[in-house]
């Protein structure tokens, strides 16, 4: 049987197609797996490819259905469109600046520091993210426009000029610094802190260790941290909505042009051009800049790192933090106030009024988000861990397409999507405008990477011969990813689940070409009532809205934890 | 654990794999890798057959393609009488203990064990007994609600076994199942798991890449380089008959040494080294012509210190290892590493100190030649 | 398994919820509304009381729904479309977007405010005004601007608001008014000049006024309906009238042509209630100030009539039929020129 020194023999080698062949054939065993591979590919291409597709189509073919470029040329020399161009990248480099400086500081201070007040500061830090976008826009014209408690009341001035470029950086700083803020504190904390403490045994001083260490392993996180809070930045379109002004960005024209003008064609261009900055800057940070990370996980946990203590050191960035922390709850605090205003600047008697009315008249819009996402919240966060399973573990055809694809429709603007859809989806066989579904759609197909990125990211930490050992124990795939795989990816199920709740209940820019008189939504309720400069009912929509999510955040982890908990009783 | 009577049914079945071939696209399209080249392979009912060598040599591939984890190129696998090539892994009933014994990090301990079970449908009352059993049998019975990150690794090692012997598996597979345990451990687990392995008689695949391990549990062990087997036997004809070069160097170590052969008759060779002439048992693995050059193996214990010997070298290193001592002693142009196991009576010799060696004649193998000589057991 | 039965069962539930949402069955009605939200749900309510029938509505501004009502026009989600100017009614009527419905008792409402074609119905009518913020005229010691050309005084920088004509109907009847006073390239450079004082364009045509209350612009522009409201609520508000004439809105209910079909019904009958008397009173009722076209409701209290203004003799069948290249004009010419301005 010992086969000793003979050469490889050379008559069986495969081709790479029949390898595929195989693949193809073990994936046949499994017909489950095979079917979900594939309902999941096709809607991919129909939910995310198809209505971007036709955004980028409808630009250069007219109505003829001919080969148009004159839109583009058009709209590309006209002075009007360029300077919108300018403004909303303009806008997104100073937020992105400033949202990064502050989002760095605070996480300096809350990984490095024996700062009091942390958990209280990373508690608030998070507000802007659960709450919808133009509420610090609300908040900013309550505070700082003519009638403002600050502008007026505090210091008297009476024409004080919210709308335009200096406000809306101010609003979209404070809006997404904790974006960048939650970005590098995962990576201040992943650096490992023995290399610190090494520069420090070598005998530099704190801020050499800073300067020479730290700030240079912070590099791909501050980078990425920049490209994330200029997309979001730019793709905003709550915030310039309601205060920009003058001030005219990409987003806000789309919607004009379509809504107010009906000119698709138009409305698609300037999102378009909206789309490529920031789909070139969400690659540029998913594929080069994570790749030049320093920083690697390793899974082990690193030992306690002797915290940063020196007065001098702490000090200035407690006053820093507290008055970014202060500003926020500044911001909150106001919402909170005009909703239990009579009339906002004019009548300051309080009066449950405003709640009267929403819950009485107007409650229609809470229960419609309220019910889409929670409708959508589980599929997406289920699809986006069956996604996360396949790409891990699974060898298929296609892999990298389905990677890509389903990042699509998160890395795009959410007007690119919302007008892709009213494109798509107004004709049969695919008539879906007007209908709830097209919401649940667009929520489940715009959160599902937040999914997949949790997903892949707590799978890659998982052995995967524990999977193996329940394949070999004699489950299939499907008992194998719900048995093990699922209850594994529990943290990254709850962080899927919230974000994915979060993100459906405080969008707008995609949703409000999809709303309907059946279906209308929370958000664009909001939106309308402050055009409508009813402020005290939008602040207590907006009230509203925040509690809600913040229910909805303690019950999906009382929910998490209790199912895990729940199994480890039985046979006691 | 030897006092409870087995508490697990066994059907005892050969494993044959035929002509088994596996190969791996490289990535950058380069030539393709053959990490199993057409292996013939067969493991008796109830035997325990070790795969040893080196990363990278194909052992842990056979193993896996066994358990159904990777699709062979070509050849075939049979459980029994059964064909499963193609069956997938879930469908073949073995067994497998793994490396980092891939517990479910979720389940306490009585949940991983019952989990194979379950997920068969076996009846719930059942599932407890044979659960139970297999506790008490692996003597786990006060960790039953633990969670694996709360034991030991030793714990762990038999959870592990736990979990892959209470479903009854038609194979049981090891992969490097105590790599992870410290010296000691190791020792006491190994002994443990050959005990439990002959008690129930379950065909067994085991993966390492300790040689002292695998002679020590072993019924037989295949020597794997490059994806193909160097040889197979039982543990004592590998140590003492090495098939080729590899084998030898793999198996211990080995000092190889250049001869002549000089005269063959009675199943004796005389040969020439070094300048001094020794009789060997002629095995069939080489054929010896006189005057034609050949390999001896000889190993470190081969050698002893001792005033009658032929053979005069000079110490150029000394090892002290408490219970031997290893010397390299130069012969001549040869280097050769000796193992002194009564320096306790004649004192640890000196650097630079010359000194007569006896070679235990009737143990040294011959292999044909080769014109680079491996010293330290790795090639 | 267990588990995932009962996950499915409750999505099923949930889903069959929608469903149920979906089908309303015939006992409402869907309409798009430009009365503002508060506004809007106390006509709804009273048409739910005296009719038994449910409405849905969403609020968006005359130009919104005329875009909505056009994507839409393969698959019309609302039945009726409820307020705006009729100029933008006008232009869906041309568009065959609307379906043509003459309610009971139309013929009681003056003729020069029909439709001529007979396809929308008008429900009230109002002048374009002047909501200067009355504090600050005093703190600036300013007059109410009492023409357009005041608008144009550089004392107002920056303190002028209006709608933006695409999106709202509002703000495309002033357009559409000084186009008709001036002829239209004298209009145009007329607001080229006003966008210098120009502080924002809103969205919604009532905003400028409210915004006029709040201090957050010295003088917005909208109709007196629109100015009224808020004064009377308390905000600071003065409001003046262009002496050199002045155009006026009629506001306007229509079917959508294609509505889902279960609610045709109920569809008229809410067109034949929004004329009735009853539905007319509530603007004196809900204090809306909008003037009543049905000769027997009461006017509102503080209205101003038509009749003691200047008001031109406003075609609004003219400004529906020129909206888009009106739009246009004023986007490139306007809009477009503010940026070389700069």
């Amino acid at each position: 049987m010992a086969n000793t020194n003979t050469t490889p023999s050379t008559n069986k080698i495969e081709t790479n197609g029949s390898r595929q062949l195989k693949r193809m054939k073990m994936l046949i065993k499994e017909p489950y797996l095979l079917a979900i591979i594939i309902i999941i590919f096709v809607s991919l291409f129909v939910f995310s490819i198809y209505p971007i597709y036709q955004v980028f189509k409808i630009t250069v073919v007219n109505d003829e259905g001919l080969l148009d470029l004159s839109l583009i040329v058009e709209t590309f020399t006209s002075s009007f469109f360029l300077k919108t161009l300018w403004n909303s990248i303009q806008l997104g480099i100073l937020s992105a600046i400033f949202g990064t400086i502050i989002g760095f500081i605070f996480a300096y201070a809350v990984t490095r520091t024996e700062m009091k007040g942390k958990k209280f500061f990373n508690l608030v830090a998070l507000l802007p993210i659960i709450s919808p976008p133009f509420v610090i826009a609300l908040s900013v014209i309550l505070l700082f426009g003519r009638n403002g408690i600050i502008s007026n009341g505090l210091f008297g001035f009476d024409d004080s000029n919210v709308y335009g470029l200096r406000s809306l950086v101010f609003i979209q700083t404070l809006g997404f610094f904790p974006i960048a803020y939650l970005n590098l504190k995962g990576v201040l904390e992943a650096i490992d802190s023995s290399v610190e403490d090494a520069a420090l045994n070598l005998g530099a001083s704190r801020w050499k260790v800073f300067r020479t260490i730290t700030l240079p392993l912070a590099v791909p996180g501050i980078l990425s941290s920049l490209l994330l809070v200029f997309i979001k930045a730019i793709e905003d379109f709550g915030n310039p909505m309601v205060i920009a002004g003058e001030y005219q960005t990409l987003a806000v024209q789309a919607y004009l042009q379509i809504t107010g003008m009906y000119d698709l064609r138009a409305g698609s261009f300037y999102a378009v051009a909206l789309l490529l900055p920031s789909l070139t800057a969400y690659f540029i940070q998913k594929y080069w800049i994570n790749k030049k990370s320093y920083v690697t996980v390793t899974g082990k946990p690193t030992q306690a790192r002797m915290k940063i203590n020196e007065k001098h050191i702490v000090l200035p960035l407690f006053i820093f933090c507290g008055l970014i922390t202060g500003a926020v709850l500044l911001i909150y605090g106001t919402v909170l106030w005009g909703a239990f205003v009579k009339v906002w600047g004019v009548d300051n008697t309080l009066t449950l009024d405003n709640f009267k009315y929403t819950f009485t008249l107007g409650f229609d819009s809470v229960q419609n988000s309220l019910l889409l996402s929670a409708l959508s919240t589980p599929i997406t966060a289920i699809l986006g861990m069956i996604i996360a399973f396949l790409i891990i573990r699974k060898q298929f055809i296609g892999k990298k397409l389905m990677e890509a694809s389903s990042m699509l429709a998160f890395a795009v603007p959410g007007t690119v999507i919302g007008i892709g859809y009213i494109l798509a989806f107004n004709q049969k066989p695919l008539l879906l405008t007007g209908t709830a579904l097209i919401l649940i759609i667009a929520f489940t197909f715009r959160n599902i990477t937040v999914g997949i990125e949790a997903g892949t990211n707590s799978l890659r930490q998982v052995d995967p011969s524990i999977e193996e050992a329940s394949t070999n124990l004699g489950a299939s795939s499907f008992t194998t990813f719900r048995k093990i795989s699922l209850p594994l990816m529990k943290s990254a199920l709850f962080s899927g689940l919230v974000y994915s709740f979060v993100r459906s209940m405080t969008s707008i820019s995609a949703v409000i070409f999809l709303i309907s008189v059946n279906w209308n939504l929370l958000t664009v309720t909001i939106l309308s009532q402050v055009e409508d400069a009813s402020l005290g009912a939008a602040a207590a929509y907006c009230i509203i809205l925040i509690v809600i999510i913040l229910i909805v955040i303690g019950l999906l982890e009382f929910f998490v934890n209790y199912l895990s908990s729940s199994k480890r009783r039985s046979y006691r | 654990m030897t006092n409870v009577s087995a508490p697990i049914k066994t059907h005892s079945v050969d494993v044959k794999l035929s002509n088994l071939l596996k190969i791996f696209p490289t990535h950058d399209g380069s030539e393709d890798f053959y990490a199993v080249n057409e292996i013939e392979l067969d493991i008796k009912a109830g035997e325990l057959v070790t795969l040893l060598g080196p990363s990278g040599c194909g052992k842990t591939t056979t193993l896996r393609m066994l358990a159904g984890f990777e699709l062979p190129t070509s050849g075939s696998i049979h459980i029994g009488a059964d064909n499963v090539t193609n069956v997938p892994p879930n469908k073949r009933n073995v067994a497998m203990v793994f490396q980092s014994y891939a517990l479910f990090p979720h389940l306490s301990v009585f949940e991983n064990i019952a989990y194979g079970l379950k997920i068969n449908n076996v009846p719930k009352g059942e599932v407890i007994d044979r659960t139970f059993k297999v506790i008490s049998l692996m003597h786990l019975e006060e960790f039953k609600d633990r969670l694996p990150s709360q034991l030991s690794g030793g714990q762990q090692q038999r959870v592990a076994l736990a979990r892959a012997i209470v479903t009854e598996p038609r194979v049981l597979l090891f992969d490097e199942p105590l790599s992870n345990l410290d010296a000691k451990l190791r020792e006491y687990m190994r002994d443990e798991l050959r005990k439990i392995q002959q008690r129930l008689g379950i065909t067994s695949l085991y993966v390492t890449h300790d040689q002292t391990e695998a002679m020590a549990i072993s019924d037989k062990v295949v020597i794997m380089n490059h994806g193909k087997i160097q040889q197979a036997d039982n543990p004592i004809d590998i140590y003492t008959r090495p098939n080729n070069h590899f084998v030898a160097g793999f198996m211990g170590k080995a000092n190889f040494l250049h001869g002549v052969v000089k005269d063959v008759k009675d199943k004796k060779a005389i040969i020439n080294i070094l300048g001094q002439t020794i009789s060997v048992s002629v095995n069939d693995k080489v054929k010896l012509s006189e005057n034609g050059p050949v390999d001896c193996v000889t190993r470190p214990e081969f050698w002893e210190l001792s005033e009658e010997g032929k053979f005069n070298g000079e110490i150029t290193r000394v090892i002290y290892l408490g219970n031997h001592v290893e010397y390299e002693v130069a012969l001549g142009d040869e280097t050769i590493t000796m193992m002194d196991f009564e320096h306790y009576k004649h004192g640890i010799k000196q650097e630079g100190e010359r000194i007569k060696l006896h070679l235990k004649e009737e143990c040294v193998s011959l292999l044909p030649p080769r014109k680079e000589y491996v010293k330290e057991g790795l090639v | 398994m267990k588990k995932m039965i009962l996950v499915l069962f409750s999505v099923l539930l949930m889903l069959s919820i929608v469903a149920a949402g979906c089908g309303s069955g015939s006992n409402t009605v869907s309409v798009y509304t430009a009365f503002p939200e508060q506004e809007v749900i106390v006509y709804l309510e009273a048409f739910k009381e005296e009719t038994g029938i449910e409405v849905k509505h969403v609020r968006l501004s005359a130009g919104e729904t005329l875009a909505r009502i056009k994507a839409e026009s393969s698959n019309p989600q609302a039945s009726v479309w409820f307020g705006g100017p009729s100029d933008t009614f006008v232009a869906a009527a041309n568009d065959g977007l609307l379906e043509a419905y003459q309610p009971e008792g139309v013929s009681n409402i003056p003729e020069q405010f029909r439709d001529v074609k007979k396809v929308w119905t008008p429900i009230y009518v109002g002048a374009l005004g002047f909501a200067s913020n009355s504090e600050w005229l005093e703190k600036e010691g300013l007059e109410p601007p009492q023409s357009w050309a005041d608008l144009l005084k550089p004392e107002y920088a920056g303190n002028v608001t209006m709608a933006h004509p695409a999106s709202s109907g509002t703000a495309y009847s002033i357009f559409a008014t000084l186009v008709q006073l001036k002829g239209e390239q004298e209009a145009l450079d007329y607001f080229l000049q006003l966008d210098e004082n120009i502080r924002q364009y809103t969205k919604s045509g009532s905003a400028p006024a409210k915004q006029a209350g709040f201090g957050e612009t010295g003088v917005g522009i909208s109709f007196a309906h629109d100015i009224l409201k808020p004064k009377h609520e308390g905000y600071p508000i003065t409001l003046s009238f262009p002496t050199d004439g002045t155009g006026y809105e009629v506001g306007a209910v229509a079917l959508i042509k294609g509505g889902p079909s279960d609610q045709a019904e109920n569809a008229k009958k809410f067109i034949d209630w929004a004329i009735s008397k009853q539905a007319q009173d509530l603007y004196a009722d809900s204090g809306s100030f909008r003037l009543p076209v049905n000769p027997e409701a009461k006017v509102p209290e503080g209205a101003v009539k038509l009749s003691d203004l200047s008001v031109i003799d406003y075609d609004a069948v003219w400004a529906g039929e020129n909206r888009d290249d009106l739009l246009d004009k004023f986007e490139s010419y306007v809009v477009g020129k503010e940026s070389v301005v700069e």
